[in-house]
């Protein structure tokens, strides 16, 4: 019995530690070209969302929802979060440019 | 969907197991937690109670204060004599927590876990290396947690009653998985093993193995996890004269 769960517990540290590329996709210059901006642009938006969203809510990934989704939701959280507007730009443009299709 | 996109709170999905998670510098959260001690022998019931007040301080640090209350009743035998006995205690937690890397945006989630608590009787002071992953719909979470507990017992000598502090130590390692069935509900398994040390010696080993579900909406979460206890894996057989068969936990958390 003891073996076996010791064995789970391998098992699980294997799946948590070997699994360890972010779930948060990096830009690409395909989503550059796709959202009409420079690779570093939407990596300065990743760490916009990172730093801004992420220290109030687990985060979302952008493929999760469509863009209609995220244009409704990006007002609503620029205030509550006090995200300046250029910074909202710049998130908005990084999670647009993996968005769901609709 | 623009609901739960924009206004969750701070998304934990588990009852047990921790999430490296933090509030945003002075975001509140009030959260209650009830915890159902049952099937062991001799008719016992017990409950434990939690208030905690949670505020981030920014940083990636956030702290806790826990008012704590607990009842029990149950049959003990003293010198071949049934007593109905009842027990109740009461104490005072302060936790820290500091997240060090992001579950989705980092490879992997960690943060650092620090308690202490205090009662009449007792001082417990704990550590937490917590770890988490989210990939798509499902979450995992791992916990590595070292506890030492300090108890005073008094034990009546004549006209006198003496007491004795006994010293404990408890090393824990809790696992839950979960699932996202939609925007609200998550469902999952918690695992833990939970070894009790004192006087240099394994007492017991505890697992315990459960499911879970979580439901969050606007503003609050609330999370129910049934934890019933598959065996010591110490003696090979459950313990349950003084540990719980089943434990059941609700969380309702409301932020504000």
């Amino acid at each position: 019995m003891r073996s076996k769960f010791h064995t789970g517990i391998v098992v699980s540290l294997a799946f948590l530690l070997f699994g360890c590329s972010p779930a948060l996709y990096l830009p690409t210059s395909a989503d550059a070209g796709h959202a009409g901006t420079s690779v570093d642009s939407l990596l300065i938006g990743r760490e916009m969302y990172v730093k801004s969203c992420g220290s109030c809510h687990s985060l979302r990934q952008p493929e999760r929802y469509s863009r209609s989704i995220w244009l409704q939701a990006m007002p609503k959280m620029q205030v509550k979060a006090k995200i300046s507007v250029s910074d909202a730009k710049l998130i908005t443009s990084f999670v647009l440019a993996r968005c769901k299709p609709e | 969907m623009i609901v739960a996109l924009g206004t969750n709170a701070q998304d934990r999905v588990f009852t047990y197991t921790y999430q490296s998670n933090v509030l945003n510098k002075g975001q509140k959260e009030l959260e209650v937690w009830t915890t159902l001690g049952t099937v062991r022998q001799e008719y016992y019931r017990g409950f434990e109670h939690s208030l905690e007040f949670e505020i981030g301080l920014g940083g990636k640090l956030q702290t806790a204060f826990y008012l704590n209350y607990g009842y029990s009743q149950g049959i003990t035998k003293s010198n071949g004599t049934d007593i109905l006995t009842a027990n109740s205690s009461y104490s005072f937690l302060n936790e820290w927590k500091l997240k060090l890397s992001d579950p989705v945006a980092d490879g992997l989630g960690s943060a650092f876990y620090l308690e202490y608590k205090l009662a009449p009787e007792a001082a417990d002071l704990e550590g937490k290396l917590i770890l988490d992953k989210q990939t798509g719909r499902f979450i995992h979470a791992l916990n590595l947690v070292g506890e030492l507990g300090f108890e005073k017992k008094f034990t009546p000598e004549g006209n006198r009653i003496l007491a004795e502090t006994e010293k404990e130590l408890n090393l824990e390692l809790n696992y839950g998985f979960s699932f996202r069935i939609n925007e609200n509900w998550f469902a999952g398994v918690e695992l833990m093993n939970e070894n009790v040390l004192a006087e240099g010696e394994l007492q017991k080993s505890l697992l315990k193995v459960g499911p879970g579900i979580s439901y969050s909406g606007q503003g609050f979460w609330v999370n129910l996890t049934f934890m019933p206890q598959l065996t010591d894996l110490k003696t090979g057989s459950r313990s349950i004269v003084s540990d719980d068969g089943l434990q059941t936990r609700l969380i309702f958390s409301y932020a504000f």
